[in-house]
Parts: C-alpha cells; structure tokens; sequence
C-alpha cells in the first residue's frame, strides 16, 4: 500500500516538473517571437529635404553618414544589412546615421514597409518627403549622376569628406571610422 | 611727378589683366565643371552595331527627332520604362521619331540584350556600345538615361524619362513625351535638362 502511494507521489512530481517545464519552455518562445516581431517592426520616419540640409550643415561630435537607396535598386539592398551593423556596434553619438529612401511617401506603407519586415534593420529608415533628384543634389551641396546608391559622408565640422556614387563594403566603412578614430562598441564578454 | 603718372597707368595694366584673367578663369571653371552636355550642343556621332549586327549611325537620322535611350535589361528602374517607351514609339514612330536604346554597360552582350528586347518586344534597335566609348564621349552616367535630338542634330532634352521613383510607378511629368510633342510642334522644350535616378552604367574597369 505504502510502495503504490510512493510511486503514486514520484509519478505525479514527474507529472508536475513535465507540466511545469513545458510551460516555461512555451512562455520563453512566446517572449522570443515577441522580442523578434518587436524587432522587426520597421523603423519609418518621415525626412524633408530642409531637415537634411539642418542635418549635413550642423556641427556635431564624430560623423555623419547620408545614404540614398531604393527598394528596386539592388546593390542598395545589398549593402543595407552593412549599414545596419555600423549602427549596431558604433557609438550613436558619434555615428549619425540616415538610410534616406527616395520612393517618395506615398511608397512608405505600400513598399518601404513590407521591403522592411522581410529584410529587417536594427536602425530607422527616413522616407524623403519631398524634392526632385535636382532638388536633393542642391541641398546635398555636392554633384551626383542619379545613380545609386550614394553614400555621402560628413566630418564633425559638417564638411563632406567622402562620396560615393556605388555600392559599398562594410570594410569601407569600418576603415573610414577608423581613420576618424570611431572605435565600435566593445562587447562584454 | 611723371614717376607716378607711369606707375597708375601701370596700375591700370594690371587691374585690366587681372580683371582679364578673372573672366577667362571663370569661363574656364564654368565649361570644366559642367559634367554633362550642354542643352543646344551638337550630339556626338555614333557608329554602333545593333543586336544583329546591322550598324547604325547618328547621322543617317539627321533631319529626324531621334531618342536615345541609354537602356539596361539587367536594371529594375530601366525595365519599369520599357513598357512607356514602347507605348512612345506606337504613338510618335507613324510621325517619324526615331527611337534608339543604347546598352552601354560594359560586360552585356548583344545575345543578352537580343533576348531581353525580344521577350519584352522592345519594337526598336538596341544599339551595343563597346566598351562604353559612346557612354564616355557623352557622359552618360544612369539607366534609363534619355537624349532628344532635334532635326540639327542638336541636343534639345537631356535627363530622366519621367519623374517616377518606381520602376512602376506612375509618372506626374512626361519629360521625354512632353518634350517631343515640343519639337514635333516646333515649340521650345518645357524643361530641357532634368537628373534622372537610375541605375549606374557599368564601366570596364581599367
């Protein structure tokens, strides 16, 4: 009697730990894919073209990186994901970063946003509100062909320092903060 | 006394050569940093091979509206165009335009742009330009990159084909429509020059 109320108790604690592990296993995926569809919840702000002119001409500690790209434009969307890790491990305060798309507003929900969900980026995305390539060029204050992408940067005295009228490589960019002794953030182990 | 009489008109010398130099160093400046042809110049001419081989020139066009379309199969933003350049070509070939894509970048072959203009039925020759000598002499820099040439031969629109930032997009302005309809009318160009998004043409690498 005293045997097959023991094996009673120990089958029920097995029951109980089963029971109460599964639960725990369900509730850490469930705040896993929550963590992640908060990750991928795209960052879309809205630019206008005198916001970027504030933004290239205003003095500020470390540099400012301007990129212009499109969802249609594929070595934009190659280079994107490059984008995202310099956004990641550098310092914010001294990497300014604008991933500029130029489809227009009108293209945020209808394009930019689902673009974004499949091929998420840790950092905001600013859809230019208005002007022509023209108009971007002169508030750019520096000739462009049109071509895309271009990646412009900014020293600390709002000066442009670089252009590029082409795709770039994530060793390029790590280089350049590097020469203006941007350090990435250091991980604690 | 006559010391400083020749020393102002020595002044005078060198104020007007300084001033001299000034104008012709703008001019200079001005004609150096402008990347583009200008809008009125002659267009350069061309002897391009087509995807079959048959040769075409500029100048056999002469006395014709010619459009040139500096064309890629490979960029989205060239290919969203097409299906308005052939609706363009319907509509202003019966009233002799004259439409011509030229594929400029460097590693396309004419196999490749035969089996994409076939697929897409682009109506008119694509023209192969080798090594990009064309793009060069014209300073070509995007896909779709549109020139108008007028019936001297003259370049009278040069830029985006419309203001579209999609490839699929629809335009508000028909640059490269509304600019024939100025010439076929024998009214000026409402906006000759325009910057176009695109596509980079793809040079050969030296």
């Amino acid at each position: 009697m005293v045997k097959s109320i023991n094996i009673l108790f120990v089958v029920l604690f097995m029951a109980f730990l089963l029971l109460y592990t599964s639960t725990a296993i369900a509730q850490e995926t469930n705040q896993n894919q929550l963590q992640e569809k908060e990750e991928i919840k795209p960052n879309i702000k809205i630019i206008r073209l005198q916001e970027i002119e504030t933004i290239i001409t205003e003095k500020r500690q470390g540099i400012t990186i301007i990129n212009l790209w499109a969802t249609w434009c594929p070595p934009c969307v190659e280079e994107l994901p490059f984008f995202g890790n310099i956004y990641k491990n550098y310092p914010k305060d001294l990497v300014h970063l604008y991933l500029i798309n130029i489809e227009g507003k009108e293209n945020g929900k209808k394009v930019v946003e689902p673009f974004l969900k499949k091929k998420p980026l840790p950092c905001p995305v600013y859809l230019l509100e208005d002007g022509t390539p023209e108009m971007i060029e002169k508030t750019l204050k520096t000739q462009i062909s049109g071509a895309l992408p271009v990646t412009l940067i900014y020293n600390s005295k709002g000066k442009l320092v670089k252009k590029f009228e082409e795709a770039i490589t994530e060793n390029t960019l790590n280089e350049i903060l590097k020469n203006y002794g941007i350090e990435p953030i250091k991980k604690s182990e | 006394m006559n010391i400083q009489i020749a020393s102002k008109s020595q002044v005078k010398k060198d104020t007007m050569f300084l001033a001299l130099s000034i104008i012709l160093l703008s001019i200079a400046s001005i004609s150096c940093s402008s990347n583009a042809l200008n809008i009125g110049e002659v267009m350069p001419d061309f002897k391009l091979k087509d995807y079959d081989g048959k040769e075409h020139s500029l100048s056999q066009y002469k006395g014709k509206i010619v459009v040139i379309e500096f064309c890629s199969q490979e960029c989205p933003y060239s290919r969203g165009a097409d299906p308005d350049l052939i609706n363009l070509h319907a509509k202003y070939s019966p009233k002799g335009v004259v439409f011509l894509g030229i594929d400029s970048n460097f590693e396309t072959t004419p196999e490749e742009i035969k089996k994409y203009a076939l697929e897409v039925k682009k109506p008119y020759p694509i023209l192969k330009d080798v090594e990009n000598k064309y793009a060069d002499a014209v300073k070509a820099k995007v896909t779709p990159e549109i020139f108008i040439i007028d019936k001297d031969g003259k370049i009278a629109y040069h830029g985006a084909f419309d203001d579209r930032k999609r490839p699929d997009g629809k335009p508000t302005e028909k640059y490269t429509e509304n600019a024939i309809e100025a010439l076929i009318e024998g009214k000026a160009v409402p906006k000759p020059e325009t910057k176009a998004w695109g596509c980079g043409i793809r040079r050969e690498i030296q």
